[in-house]
């Protein structure tokens, strides 16, 4: 008799060795034990006898060979329609597998979802936004100088002119409005381009409104025309600036 | 002992060979509406289909209905075969996901018409030599033999049972009850290790 252990595991294996499925070491081990061990020889005998049982009392059923025939022939007949029939009924059966459909319908969605990642990447790094990655590397790549890259005013440069009656800034009098007007100061900023416009103007402000004054002046400054910038050499160059503009309340002496 | 009966498993693995050839090219013309290849493919396995579907099911009709819905399926999937298996092997696995699918209800079914393996007892009898299985001067009429058999195979789960069927009837391998059976091998062996335990423990009662 062999000890327990070995017992245990040769009886994991008994059904394995019964049908001739161990490797030849295995089987070996299992044989060896079995001839030692009565216990364990006397219950892979049950499981042999059992086999034997089975094998002689599960029926073998007489096959009936006239209905399998007309089987045959209606399988035939069958596939062979089935393999004329219509597109539709050939899609309806592409949903017999659902793996197959699960895996599409899987692509597709990652498919869509990738595309749809990539437009949003597409949008946000488009040129239109000015905070934007690509706009930024447009107005890198574009000339040192021109209204998309322009230079910053310094003493290299001739600095841009007012021409002479082209800026009108709007003055207001105290007396033709209904209210007193208190003193603001207002900051724009923009590029002044090489023939002496003024390209993307904005106000400079932490408020979130804009009063009448304020579109008024920015109107004005657009609306203005300018000697450009130009380099040593004479060539007109972008810029860009800060416009800043305070109002000044005039107020008549007393002797007035 | 028993060496006699007791084979080493084989050392061999299934290659396109295995299935080269004559099978092939078979299934091959059944893919392409060969409607000679069809009634070949038919006539060569549907005893086999037949008498599976009938360990499973356990009817006539409902087996040769099968059958029927066994082999319509084989063609409809017939270009899915690449050989990763025997034809027969193959087939075996759909007869196996049909009867499986279908013996749900049946079974329900059959439930109400079915007697227990103690109710079957009563009604003929003891066996003589059933008290031990191990005896061997057991001798039982077939009939009465294959009736107990079938009562006590019943009591098994589907799962169990069909093991039990492909191996003992079949005589499939290991590695193609796994195959038929779409589980690991180790489910395999844990599964007949139960069904055969559960047999003889039904079989040894009364």
């Amino acid at each position: 008799m062999m000890n327990a252990a070995s017992c245990a595991s040769v009886r994991e294996h008994l059904h394995a060795y019964l049908d001739g499925e161990l490797g030849p070491a295995e089987y070996a081990g299992v044989r060896a034990h079995l001839d030692d061990c009565a216990s364990c020889e006397e219950e892979f005998d049950g499981y042999r006898d059992l086999s034997s049982l089975l094998r002689a009392g599960i029926e073998t059923p007489e096959v009936p060979s006239e209905a399998l025939t007309r089987m045959t022939s209606r399988v035939v007949t069958l596939t062979a329609a089935e393999a004329r029939q219509s597109l539709r009924v050939r899609l309806s059966h592409a949903f017999d597998d659902m793996r197959f459909v699960f895996a599409g319908a899987g692509s597709f969605a990652a498919t869509l979802a990738c595309a749809l990642g990539l437009a949003a990447v597409l949008q946000a790094a488009s040129v239109s936004r000015a905070d934007s990655l690509a706009s930024m590397m447009a107005r890198m790549a574009a000339p040192r100088g021109s209204t998309a890259n322009p230079f910053s005013v310094d003493p290299r440069l001739l600095p841009p002119k007012v021409q002479q009656g082209s800026l009108v800034m709007p003055a207001i009098l105290v007396d033709n409005v209904p209210y007193a007007v208190p003193d603001e100061e207002y900051a724009f900023s923009g590029v002044l381009t090489p023939d002496g416009r003024v390209a993307g103007i904005e106000m400079l402000q932490s408020g979130a409104t804009i009063d009448p004054r304020a579109l008024e002046l920015l109107y004005s400054i657009h609306e203005s025309r300018f000697k450009p910038a130009r380099l040593k050499d004479g060539r007109p160059v972008a810029v860009s600036f800060v416009w800043i503009h305070s109002d000044v309340t005039i107020k008549p002496g007393k002797s007035l | 002992m028993a060496e006699e009966t007791v084979v080493m498993k084989p050392v061999r693995a299934l290659t396109w060979s295995d299935v080269a050839g004559d099978e092939l090219s078979l299934v091959q013309r059944c893919a392409d509406g060969d409607e000679a290849a069809c009634t070949e493919l038919v006539s060569t396995h549907q005893r086999m289909v037949y008498q599976l579907s009938l360990h499973l099911l356990g009817d006539h009709n409902e087996a040769l209905d099968l059958s029927q819905e066994v082999f319509l399926r084989v063609f409809r999937t017939i270009r899915s075969f690449r050989g990763q298996s025997a034809l027969r092997t193959w087939i075996y696995r759909i007869v196996i996901n049909q009867a499986s699918n279908r013996q749900r209800w049946w079974r329900r079914r059959r439930r109400a018409q079915q007697v227990s393996f103690e109710q079957h007892v009563e009604a003929h009898g003891e066996l003589p030599g059933m008290r031990r299985l191990d005896s061997p001067d057991v001798v039982l009429g077939q009939k009465e033999l294959a009736g107990r058999i079938q009562a006590a195979l019943d009591t098994l789960p589907f799962d169990q049972r069909t093991v039990v069927v492909l191996r003992e009837v079949d005589g499939l391998s290991y590695d193609e009850i796994a195959f038929s059976l779409n589980v690991a091998v180790g489910t395999v062996k844990s599964r007949l290790a139960r069904a055969r335990e559960q047999l003889r423990a039904e079989l040894r009662q009364s």
